[in-house]
């Protein structure tokens, strides 16, 4: 024993440990370079830096640094003690003296040598020799807060060399040779790290779980790591600050909290498409959404759902709803966001533009827990865009006809000739006025024995519209959970899923745009008789505006989705040796929808009848995957640290099959749900498979908790590509270094509890291009009724492209993170730079080849590099009250660097500016003398027509400045107060007015003005920048609206949003006990309560004509028993 | 034991998909999805390969003639704005759409947005089609021979088709016979004449491959539906070229081949010239939107509100210009039956009114004539007084005359009177019919006097450049061999 201790390894265990050098060495290397200031050294002098170190070895050292030679008998070092010893730049004499300190030894110097000699002998000196060590062998059994036990857990003998081991699963642990007054360390994922004095029987230790952020699971890919441990950025949302939000797709409850995400809601219609984009945009033409990957399972995103024609409603911006609302919020127990290379390399070529990592509750052991959640409230449009009133708008009409020398025409000009001008109708109260009534449930059990555990989850889900119409959103989930182990916990199962119904019924048309374009004199919605009043002219036809139609007529047309989704997944795992675990993980997701649409001839005008026949839109797509994962993982320390080794692979396959039909023909508006009473019906179908395929692993290296390494890499293959390159490499290599680990932080930084220097760098890529885009595909000739001859003619729709390929983002970050005063305020700031290239882009062709674009790989640069801010405090900590704030901010900066030649011109303009920017003209006003916009003419001066091929010179960048939230939460017993303010730095797109100020525009868009337009140009001499009324478009020179395309439509559309105020009581302990109760809580909760903005139209996030978010206020109970 | 056995299942597990996803490159192969193909096996499959084709007919049938983007189906409109023919309605902010470009014979080359561009890329989408159906039905070796040669000479004449119109439109334009798109990319524009020898070349092919008679969607059951072209349909077309190239001899030839095969063809009542199948008909395009008749019905035919531009319940922008209701003789029956007027507001619109069925849900009774009988009597015509054959064309011209109650032809007999007669005849036989009167207008070397009369009418002025459709600017950008017409 005291040979091995003296000598430091035995003989065999040298061989081990050299080989392992050997495997290491780049690790090593790394480790080293980080060190380098550490140990840097003047020459002459002497440093040392050393743990335990035998004494022979430090004599070489000092040997090394300044060439004395030592001199003394072997057998003397026999009874020395280790050496710990940290100096700098001190001279010889000084060394020595500090390593023999306790050593029952002395020297001399003779010349350019050190003579080491026994000490003479004094008391003290012989007590130190009984008091040598004694070393004893140690057991134990680390267990949780409910007892169960832990495995895996790392035990260590602190400051102690090679002295590691991990629990079995049992949560039992050996050590041997452990000195009698050393102190044992239990360190593991998710708890708080306990010592503990050496003892031989150390019975159960108990770990709390971790309260610090730091301590916290965070679910990586195919993992768990920390945050303190992580090498890659990753931000976790936990169910708490989820479940405080009255919102119905978990993702908004994430606006405003997650730095470098930047989210936005699509419109306030339950369900509608929300975009979410990480860290900019990376992809000049494709989709720029995150990987969703709901409990290992990928999720589909709006990319992947079959769109038709009857689901564009939801999507307000012309896109399809958003499949993430069909997951209830209430089941989630965390959302993880992976950003960096470290963090979504091993996502490979999906990983380029974030990676979301969604993580459903699971039991836990314990007796059973019943946990259910009512809320109840309702939502409203937050303000009303200012407009204007019947006589400012007749006003308006009249000056209009006054300006172009014309007078009402009675065939066309209904508002003033046929409308009973009297009216005077405030739409928006009339038609997006209303509350939406909001009802929530939730109800879960849970619990397990030491060996199986389960959750059951149920929730319904109800929300109605603002406008009129019975039009609800109604869902109803269920979720489950069970994990059970062998009783040696060698071998392991879990199989959870989540089951969602959403039945969506919503207006087919968006009343938004209807109820601040219609004019306010518009005639009532219903006659006398209860009928809708088509307020026929002359002819019989209806003069309500085309475009807008009656309102009510439209809600007799039904928009409805029912989906029904499902997420299934099933892990295997077992311990086949100590430390080497073989697992695969199963994942199935099923998502059908069905939409239909109908427009019965009861909401047409009738004297369009007979050109315009009722119809029916029936779709329904579903969506199956499968993926398969099987993984082998291998954990073991290696010298003073823990070596995890990760391998695995993916088989995956998506299908997504659909049918539209048009169905007309219907005898009766009575039978439009039933596609079986069309006489004539137009499907389109389709059927995509998309096939993908993996190998990945993960080094990972920890040592002693303060240098961390990481290396990903992974090799794809998707069958979206081309059969030449199918196949890619990504990979990815992060480094941390805990410097309030070292020794000089511990002894001079003392206030900071917690530093992190981390640094990636690797490769993802992005394959989020249309499935066979690379085949030259025929597909049947769509939008016909009757198939020529009776067959359903092909058409070719692509050229063949065998070599599209993915594109690549190369991302590079830097990150610091601090904890000051024990970890109470924490501060991180990370700093990225993604490049990437190789850009599927349309490659434009001259007509004449059949096509006008190919999709092709071009070596356009997008560049996106920016800063992320985080700051955490608990300001206040008492015994009753406890006040804690969280402030984040990001900025991003988008620019396309570089373009490519025979890029289209519209790109090329945009090469060194941002991608989600765009060209306009630069309006210079309204011409004092005409009244007519004018705009900068690339020829220099003025110019009333605008040349759309050289004047657009103007960039608006529609990319946010900054954004971020600011969360404070105040506790004080039982109740507790939670505020969240959102905030975004972003020009957007502005309403100053409607179409032409002035003119009726019947047919095309309602001709109701906001407010802004009353600064118009009235007379000569005005200076303003509104152009002169006309009622006609003809009559004025700026016929085509060319100041849409200019910098007058651009404006500021930052905002500050109270975005949600929660604010809960719970019963005292001593009440909920009384009737056997855990815990009883009521609470309120309010989303996008106050806007703060100068946004000229809605709302600044959904811009213009859509339903803006809405507010919600509810009020809830929460019961656990 | 349990433990071994699940030991050995997951270790075996791992390695046989890891060693699969490193070379088993199947995991990531996916046929084409069976909603569509690929023209690796469309080519190999008799049905598939005619669906090709009928997709080409299809195309040509289903697109209504709307003020939005042009097509080959609205070349009746564009050409009739274009020449004579018709006007343009002043109001609903007709004038701000592509129809008024159209209409004051002011193209703009612009990106991609005009009707002289979108027209041209149509024509080149449609090429592209036959070339590439040319190239696959060669070099297949599974088809019936006998589906194979029908399907050539269908692919040959629609080329040829295609390659006519765009000459006419545009001059010389590049000429594209394969379909590879590096080479088409690079291509300059084509003398006529030798796009002209092409279609030639395709028309003689056709009418060597394709059937007598007229075939069914499999392109092979005879059938009485006329909306696949035919031998006839190719010599007929053939007839027009060599008229259009002043190969007189030639067209009165293949003019002659089709009038004397009585068997298929003669001259039907006015009112039946437009129904299915008649037997005027060469060939006919079959509707395809459910409950419409032809497209051409639906988007001429004015209601009762007159003509509008409005998206919700479709476009009714133009109505017959006053020229064309000028142009007719008294007692010609064309007038009392091919054309219908609405009044509204006071304001009398005629419309034309070949086409009489534009009621959804009505039964399909017409179909959208592209090739006819009275277009060949009037091709035989004019090359036979172009040959000084007064008697022949007298007796030709008197034909399309009897039809339309008129009396015989009374006028000089001389070639000049005689040829001025015949366009008149075309003028108010083929109105508003795929582009016939602008096309007679232009190879006659009338079009600067017509049109500078017509232009102020119409609110401009004529420009001899304007005969000339523009190249869409987007083709002169990517192929920088393309040069602009002059004027643009």
């Amino acid at each position: 024993m005291i040979f091995y201790a003296l000598h430091g390894v035995a003989p065999i265990k040298r061989a081990v440990f050299i080989k392992t050098l050997r495997v290491m060495r780049v690790t090593v290397l790394l480790i080293f370079l980080f060190c380098l200031h550490v140990s840097a050294a003047t020459y002459a002098q002497i440093t040392l830096s050393e743990k335990n170190a035998p004494l022979n070895k430090v004599f070489r050292d000092i040997k090394k640094q300044s060439n004395y030679q030592f001199f003394y008998q072997e057998e003397l070092l026999t009874s020395t003690k280790r050496v710990s010893i940290s100096v700098q730049n001190v001279s010889v004499q000084q060394a020595l003296d500090a390593c023999l300190k306790d050593q029952p030894l002395s020297y001399t110097i003779v010349g350019n040598t050190v003579v080491i000699k026994e000490k003479e002998m004094v008391p003290s000196a012989a007590l130190k020799i009984e008091a040598l060590p004694v070393f004893i062998d140690i057991t134990g059994r680390v267990i949780d807060d409910h007892g169960q036990p832990l495995s895996s857990a790392t035990v260590q003998i602190k400051n102690g060399k090679q002295q590691v081991t991990v629990t079995d699963e049992k949560g039992l642990f050996t050590l041997k040779g452990v000195e009698t007054n050393a102190i044992v360390v239990i360190t593991m994922i998710g708890f708080e790290k306990r010592e503990l004095p050496a003892a031989a029987n150390m019975g159960d230790i108990k770990l709390n779980f971790a309260n610090s952020k730091l301590d916290e699971v965070q679910v990586i890919a195919y993992g768990t790591t920390t945050q303190r441990l992580n090498t890659g950025n990753v931000i976790s949302v936990k169910s708490a600050e989820i479940e405080r939000q009255p919102v119905n797709n978990p993702i908004l409850a994430l606006e405003g909290r997650v730095p470098g995400m930047f989210i936005t809601q699509g419109n306030g219609l339950p369900g509608s498409h929300t975009s979410v984009q990480i860290r900019g945009n990376n992809s000049i033409v494709n989709s720029g959404d995150p990987l969703y990957v709901v409990d290992g399972v990928p999720y589909s995103s709006d990319e992947n759902l079959p769109s038709s024609n009857s689901v564009n409603i939801l999507g307000g911006r012309y896109s399809d709803p958003n499949p993430l609302s069909f997951i209830d919020p209430a089941d989630i127990e965390s959302i993880d966001i992976l950003k960096d290379a470290d963090a979504t390399a091993i996502y490979g070529s999906r990983g380029a533009n974030g990676v979301i990592l969604i993580t459903t509750k699971k039991g836990k052991t314990g007796t059973m827990r019943i946990d259910v959640n009512v809320k109840n409230g309702f939502g409203q449009v937050a303000h009303e865009l200012p407009v204007l009133n019947t006589a400012q708008y007749l006003a308006m009409r009249h000056e209009a006809f006054k300006n172009d020398g014309a007078s009402p025409n009675p065939n066309v000009d209904y508002d003033l000739t046929l409308w009973d001008t009297t009216r005077n109708t405030d739409w928006q109260k009339v038609l997006t006025g209303g509350k939406a009534q909001y009802s929530d449930l939730h109800a879960s059990v849970s619990g397990g024995s030491e060996n199986t555990q389960y959750l059951i989850g149920a929730g319904y889900h109800r929300e109605t519209a603002v406008t009129p119409g019975n039009f609800a959103d109604q869902k109803a989930s269920l979720n489950f959970n069970i994990s059970s182990n062998s009783v040696n916990k060698k071998f392991k199962m879990t199989l959870s899923g989540i089951y969602t119904y959403d039945n969506n019924q919503l207006p087919a048309d968006n009343f938004t745009s209807k109820a601040i374009q219609l004019p306010p004199d518009a005639p009532p919605l219903y006659n006398p008789d209860g009928t809708i009043n088509w307020a026929p002219n002359a002819q019989g036809v209806s003069t309500w505006p085309l475009a807008l139609n009656n309102p009510v007529a439209i809600v007799l047309q039904t928009y409805g989705v029912k989906s029904y989704n499902s997420v299934l997944n099933s892990t295997l795992s077992y311990e086949i040796l100590p430390g080497v675990q073989v697992k695969s993980s199963f994942g199935y997701t099923y998502l059908q929808t069905n939409a239909n649409t109908s427009v019965p001839l009861a909401s047409v005008d009738p004297s369009t009848w007979f050109t315009s026949p009722s119809y029916s839109n029936f779709a329904n797509n579903n969506l199956q995957s499968w993926i398969v994962e099987p993984q082998i993982t291998y954990t073991k320390n290696i010298s003073k640290g823990i070596v995890s080794v990760l391998i695995g692979a993916t088989a995956e396959q998506n299908t997504s099959i659909g049918q539209d039909t048009h169905a007309t023909g219907f005898s009766s508006d009575l039978q439009l749900q039933n596609l079986s009473a069309a006489t004539a019906t137009n499907v389109v179908a389709t059927n995509v498979i998309y096939k993908y395929t993996a190998i990945f692993g993960r080094l990972n290296y920890n040592w002693e908790d303060k240098y961390l390494l990481n290396f990903t890499g992974r090799r794809d293959g998707s069958s979206r590509f081309g059969p030449q390159n199918r196949f890619a490499d990504f990979y990815a290599i992060g480094a941390g270094w805990i410097f309030s680990k070292e020794r000089f932080a511990e002894k001079n930084l003392t206030w900071l509890s917690y530093g992190k220097l981390r640094a990636s760098y690797g490769t993802t890529g992005n394959d989020q291009v249309g499935d066979y885009s690379f085949l030259d595909l025929y597909k049947n000739v769509t939008g016909i009724g009757v198939p020529y001859q009776g067959v359903q003619g092909l058409t070719p729709v692509s050229i063949y492209t065998p070599n599209l390929q993915w594109e690549l983002t190369r991302k590079l970050e830097a990150g610091l993170e601090f904890g000051f005063l024990k970890d109470r305020a924490m501060f991180n700031i990370s700093y990225y730079l993604n490049h990437s290239s190789n850009e599927l882009v349309p490659y434009e062709l001259p007509g004449i080849t059949g096509f006008t674009t190919i999709e092709k790989n071009l070596p356009a640069l997008v560049q996106n590099k920016g800063l992320e801010l985080e700051l955490s405090t608990v300001n206040i900590k008492t015994k009753n009250f406890r006040w804690s704030s969280s402030f984040n901010l990001s900025m991003n900066r988008n620019k396309l660097v570089s373009g490519y030649p025979g890029m289209s011109s519209y790109y090329q303009q945009l090469v060194g500016y941002p991608i989600n920017s765009v060209f306009v003209y630069h309006f210079v006003g309204v011409n004092p003398i005409t009244g007519i916009d004018e705009f900068a003419s690339s020829t220099g001066g003025e110019t009333t027509t605008p040349n759309p091929a050289t004047d657009k010179t103007v960039n608006i960048d529609l990319t946010p400045k900054f954004f971020g939230g600011f969360q404070n939460s105040v506790a004080y017993k039982g109740f507790q107060l939670d505020i969240l303010f959102q905030f975004v730095k972003r020009r957007g797109n502005i309403y100053l007015y409607n179409f032409i100020p002035g003119s009726f525009a019947g047919n095309t868009s309602g001709s109701n003005q906001p407010l802004t337009v009353l600064s118009r140009w009235q007379q000569p001499g005005d200076v303003t920048r509104i152009e002169r009324f006309s009622q006609n478009a003809i009559s004025l020179a700026n016929i085509v609206g060319d100041a849409d395309f200019s910098d007058l439509s651009y404006g500021d559309a930052s905002f500050i949003r109270l975005k949600n105020l929660s604010l809960s009581w719970s019963l005292p302990e001593t009440w909920t006990k009384s009737i056997n109760m855990q815990k009883a809580m009521i609470f309120i909760q309010g989303q996008n309560l106050l806007t703060i903005t100068n946004y000229h139209g809605l709302d600044p996030e959904t811009e213009n004509n859509v339903l803006p978010p809405l507010r919600v206020i509810t009020l809830g109970v929460q019961v656990i028993f | 034991m349990l433990a071994q056995s699940i030991n050995r299942f997951f270790t075996l597990f791992l390695i046989a998909l890891l060693l699969g996803g490193v070379s088993c490159k199947k995991l990531v192969e996916v046929p084409a999805p069976v909603t569509s193909l690929s023209s690796d096996n469309v080519y190999t499959n008799d049905a598939t390969a005619a669906a090709v084709l009928t997709g080409i007919y299809t195309q040509l049938s289903m697109r209504s003639p709307t003020n939005g983007a042009a097509s080959i189906n609205s070349i009746s409109l564009a050409a009739g704005l274009s020449a004579d023919e018709l006007t343009l309605f002043a109001g609903s902010g007709n004038f701000n759409t592509p129809l008024a470009q159209l209409y004051l014979n002011k193209l703009t080359p612009g990106l991609s947005t005009t009707q002289g561009g979108v027209m041209w890329d149509d024509f080149y989408s449609k090429i592209y089609i036959c070339n590439i159906a040319l190239e696959r039905l060669a070099a297949s070796k599974t088809l019936t021979p006998s589906i194979k040669q029908q399907l050539t000479g269908e692919a040959k004449f629609l080329r040829a088709f295609f390659y006519c119109y765009l000459v006419n439109f545009y001059g010389d334009v590049p000429l594209t016979t394969t379909s590879n798109y590096g080479v088409n990319a690079a291509l300059g524009r084509t003398d006529k004449a030798k796009v002209y020898q092409q279609v030639i070349a395709d028309l003689k092919d056709a009418q060597n491959l394709l059937t007598d008679g007229y075939v069914a969607a499999d392109a092979k059951t005879t059938t009485m539906e006329r909306v696949r072209p035919n031998k006839w349909a190719a010599t007929a077309l053939l007839a027009r070229v060599y008229l259009y190239t002043g190969d007189w001899s030639d067209a009165e030839a293949q003019a002659t081949a089709v009038i004397s095969n009585s068997s298929l063809f003669g001259l039907v009542a006015l009112n039946n010239v437009f129904l299915k199948n008649n037997n005027e008909a060469i060939w006919q395009l079959q509707p395809v939107n459910t409950g419409w008749n032809t497209e051409d019905a639906r988007f001429f035919i004015l209601p009762a509100t007159g003509p509008t531009n409005n998206s919700a319940t479709g476009s009714y922008p133009v109505y017959l210009s006053s020229q064309v209701l000028s142009s007719f003789e008294a007692g010609d029956q064309r007038r009392a039956n091919w054309i219908d007027s609405v009044t509204f507001s006071s304001n009398t619109y005629y419309y034309p009114y070949k086409y009489k069925s534009a009621t959804y849900g009505a039964p399909v009774t017409e179909y959208t004539m592209v090739l006819r009988l009275g277009e060949q009597y009037l091709i035989r015509a004019e090359a036979e007084a172009e040959n000084n054959d007064s008697g022949d064309a007298i007796a030709d011209l008197n034909m399309i005359r009897a039809r339309a109650g008129l009396a015989t032809y009374a006028g000089g007999t001389d070639r000049t009177t005689l040829l001025a007669a015949i366009m008149h005849e075309r003028q108010v036989e083929l109105f508003t019919e795929w582009g016939h009167r602008w096309l007679d207008l232009k190879r006659t070397g009338n079009i600067g006097a017509v049109m500078t009369t017509v232009a102020p009418a119409k609110g401009t002025s004529w420009n001899r450049d304007w005969a000339l459709y523009p190249l869409p600017l987007y083709d002169i950008t990517q192929d920088p061999k393309l040069v602009q017409n002059p004027g643009y």
